[in-house]
């Protein structure tokens, strides 16, 4: 961790030595520092502020896991590699909870809780345990996070709880390409008894005082709110694709694994078109093809997309020249590569000045600037 | 030493083992990490071989 967010978490200043050096030293500062908090606001305040900044670390932790779990599911590695990754990160998670309880053991005044608080917290913990280990033994799941998973996205106030809103990594989980009677089936149980655990929980959980149904704010934490709108984004976009029937191509593929992204255009066919042309298709096709186009619904996004994709196209090709170059990066194929990269850079550098030329022409016939190179406002 | 400095010190080692296991397991996190990029490569290299293959 930077010696800046490490001095940040711990409340020292910028620079303090904290995790080079002794431990005793840091420990001494941190106490030192620590006890002039405690003495300007009063332990519990300290004590709670260090409690905060516990869980952020947590919910750090555990985004980062989540994060990963997503990554592993989308490289389409073999189940058992995913499950490995699901199984070592719900360790972490499990670890890192169990960390902060023990530091809120250790440091939080238990005894203000009175007795009736102290059973009702353990209640809630074991029911919840409980919950997660029956379900995640019923329905085969790898591991315990995949069911908690579920319950988190779970909205007891919505009953129409749909599974198109989970978290990517749990695709396979739940089946969701598989529309055979068996996977709907397997869904209707899990949704069922998802619907039946929130409720369970709700009862034993419900604050009237707290925003929602969990008897905390975190459904409003900004962050945690945040990757909730990014997963759904995805979820959305995943859906878009596959229902807009765009058939999945080499070039596509080839695009995509290195990092380009282009979730619209006007529609499969001039999406296939237009990839198709930036391998073997000449500049005059490509341009054809864009003319043909012209005024269809969504072509400007489209067009500032190949735009950019291909000015990109250009420079991660020569990056990966470089790399290769370097001779960290696919050995023993360096000359095969190294002629097959020259002549795709070849092809991308003609498709590029295909569409600067059109741009260019379409610039004139509209009466605009003829130097204008790239739309949406930017000009070389 | 006040009583003040006392659970400070208590307050300041405890939290500085929290911190520690959490090191341990953001370490361990970029270990999963760099092995999911590891496959990455691997696949985006045989990708490669098979798209420059085919050309």
């Amino acid at each position: 961790m930077a010696k800046e967010e490490e001095a940040k978490n711990t409340g020292h200043e910028a620079g303090t030595e904290t995790t080079s050096g002794s431990a005793e030293t840091s420990e001494e500062r941190l106490a030192h520092d620590l006890t002039a908090r405690i003495e300007a606001k009063g332990e519990q305040e300290v004590v709670s502020g260090l409690s905060i900044e516990a869980d952020a670390e947590v919910a750090g932790i555990s985004t980062e896991s989540e994060t990963l779990r997503n990554r592993v599911a989308k490289e389409n590695l073999p189940p058992e590699e995913i499950a490995g990754v699901v199984r070592e990160t719900t360790h972490i998670d499990e670890d890192a909870k169990s960390a902060r309880d023990d530091f809120e053991k250790e440091v939080l005044p238990r005894k203000q809780l009175s007795p009736e608080q102290k059973a009702k917290s353990s209640e809630r913990g074991r029911t919840y345990q409980e919950i997660i280990e029956q379900r995640t033994q019923e329905f085969g799941f790898p591991s315990e996070s995949a069911y908690n998973a579920l319950l988190s996205e779970a909205n007891l106030l919505d009953d129409d709880f749909s599974f198109g809103d989970v978290a990517p990594y749990l695709v396979e989980t739940l089946k969701l390409n598989d529309d055979s009677v068996e996977a709907r089936q397997l869904r209707d149980q899990l949704r069922a008894a998802v619907l039946e655990d929130r409720k369970k929980l709700y009862a034993i959980y419900h604050n009237p005082e707290k925003p929602d149904v969990w008897g905390n704010d975190h459904m409003t934490n900004p962050r945690t709110e945040e990757r909730r709108q990014r997963d759904k984004q995805e979820a959305a976009r995943q859906k878009r694709r596959k229902e807009s029937g765009v058939r999945e191509m080499d070039h596509g593929l080839f695009l995509s694994e290195r990092g380009f992204d282009i979730p619209y255009f006007p529609d499969a066919q001039g999406l296939e078109k237009l990839f198709a042309s930036l391998v073997d298709v000449d500049a005059g096709q490509i341009k054809q093809c864009l003319v043909e186009r012209e005024g269809s619904p969504g072509f400007e996004e489209a067009l500032k997309q190949l735009s950019l994709t291909l000015e990109t196209l250009d420079e991660r090709i020569r990056e990966q020249m470089q790399e290769q170059r370097a001779g960290d990066f696919v050995i023993g194929l360096a000359d095969e590569l190294k002629q097959k990269y020259t002549n795709t850079l070849r092809e991308i550098q003609r498709q590029h000045t295909a569409l600067q030329e059109y741009l260019r022409e379409r610039g004139q016939r509209l009466g605009g600037n003829p130097d204008r190179k790239r739309i949406g406002g930017e000009s070389d | 030493m006040t009583l003040s400095e006392k659970n400070a010190q208590h307050i300041a080692r405890s939290y500085l083992t929290f911190k520690g296991r959490i090191a341990v397991l953001k370490r361990k996190q970029s270990e999963i990490g760099a092995k999911i990029r590891g496959y990455a490569n691997q696949k985006k290299l045989e990708e490669l071989k098979k798209y420059f293959g085919k050309s």
